[in-house]
């Protein structure tokens, strides 16, 4: 738990199982890991240009061009956060055409 | 998948009437079912009064077999919750696994979602697998199936073919066919072929027939794909995607499974159903000599390769990054 902000440092996103077995408590393999998770994550918040950027390991924080910002806890909860604080979605699909059609 | 000390639990699903009953009547009777505690929708159903029982508690018996046969009443929360305390207590025999029964118009999703969120069950049993008892006489046209039918199919790890008996060999092979088209990841056998279903139970992940990529198949408004990708995935990346797509999609995504290159000797194994996805697990090796990543999609009223094209592309443009990012750093 961070003492500062009393967030629990739990990450119960499915996502957070993935390291391999003996990595999962490398905090080093594990800022690596949150790290990229940005970087992608920015990729498809920026059309709402929005930025995302781990908070001390426990978190996340989503900001705008104008300086709001929220946290959030896992990736999972970044979605809808994007809706409220841009009113856009980060939706993966959008433009995306199915090939066979 | 690994023993790390939480109970097994397998979830047993199947249409109204497909023949869930019969195929845990048929468990209960097993001479290992002693390891087993079982919850079921109801006690008449399997036909209680005829069998040897002791009562623990009014909705739990034990089995002559060694069987606890458990009656959910509310929640299947609670019914599983209050099992394994009277287990802990030494009220029941210690159990080693536990099936659970779902009603017939149940979907899987909000049942996994349960056992994998609640931190109760979360931290005392882990989902290894759902069994989706079919009744071979109902896989006939796909704009008849009903919803949850297509839910439980494309959940399962495990399709269990009831009534076979009433139904020809070209029958049979065509029900079995279309079932594969639907989910090519599931183990499909008779219902009433025991060793069949513990075959599925001891191969665990790695000796499934799982993952070998089919023909993409459009079925009424049931689709399914292929992703593949050579090469490492960083999984961080495809679980922000992943996580982002489901969050907008889920409740078409029916299934999505697969197994991921993350640079170590064995894949991760991928598998989630509607929104929920289970905890990646690590195998030590592949099952096979494929070693491309590969994952399922199966969509509903969603075409699955769009899923398939958008991950490519997202992928394909983090390797060009990467590649960018490395000839800059080159030339400085």
């Amino acid at each position: 738990m961070c003492a500062l902000c009393g967030v629990v440092g739990v990450d119960g996103h499915w996502t957070a199982g993935a390291a391999p077995k003996g990595q999962a408590a490398d905090p080093q393999a594990r800022r690596a890991a949150r790290a990229a998770a940005c970087r992608a994550a920015e990729r498809l918040l920026a059309p709402a240009r929005l930025k995302l950027r781990d908070w001390g390991g426990d978190a996340y924080v989503l900001s705008s061009p104008t300086g709001a910002s929220v946290v959030v806890q896992t990736l999972g909860e970044i979605w809808p956060a994007v809706e409220r604080l841009s009113g856009r979605r980060a939706d993966p699909l959008a433009g995306v055409l199915d090939p066979d059609a | 998948m690994r023993d790390d000390g939480r109970l097994p639990v397998e979830i047993v699903t199947g249409f109204l009437g497909a023949g869930k009953t019969t195929l845990l009547r048929r468990e209960i009777g097993r001479e290992t079912a002693g390891d087993t505690a079982i919850l079921v929708n109801e006690f008449g159903e399997i036909g209680l009064d005829q069998l040897l029982f002791q009562p623990i508690a009014p909705d739990v018996v034990l089995l002559d077999s060694g069987c606890v046969c458990c009656q959910v009443r509310g929640e299947v929360r609670d019914a599983v919750v209050s099992l394994i305390e009277r287990r802990a207590r030494g009220e029941t025999p210690p159990f080693r696994r536990i099936v659970v029964e779902t009603s017939g118009l149940a979907e899987p999703a909000p049942l996994l979602s349960t056992f994998l969120a609640d931190p109760v069950l979360a931290n005392r049993c882990r989902v290894v697998r759902t069994i989706a008892v079919v009744d071979a006489r109902a896989v006939r046209d796909a704009a008849e199936r009903p919803p949850e039918w297509t839910a439980q199919a494309a959940a399962a790890d495990g399709l269990a073919m009831a009534k076979l008996d009433l139904v020809d060999d070209e029958a049979a092979a065509a029900v079995r066919a279309e079932l594969h088209a639907l989910n090519p990841t599931a183990a499909i056998f008779p219902a009433d072929d025991l060793a069949a279903l513990d075959a599925v139970r001891s191969a665990g992940a790695l000796g499934r027939p799982a993952y070998r990529p089919t023909e993409a198949a459009r079925h009424g408004a049931v689709d399914t794909a292929w992703f593949r990708h050579p090469g490492q995935i960083d999984f961080a990346t495809l679980g922000v995607w992943l996580s982002a797509m489901l969050h907008f999609h889920g409740d078409k995504v029916l299934r999505t499974k697969g197994l991921i290159d993350v640079g170590a000797p064995g894949p991760l194994v991928l598998n989630g159903v509607q929104h929920v996805i289970h905890r990646p697990e690590h195998l030590a090796a592949w099952p096979d000599e494929d070693r491309e990543s590969r994952i399922v999609f199966i969509t509903r009223n969603l075409p699955a390769r769009r899923i398939v094209a958008a991950l490519a592309a997202f992928l394909e443009a983090d390797r060009k990054r990467v590649e960018d990012g490395v000839r800059q750093f080159d030339r400085a």
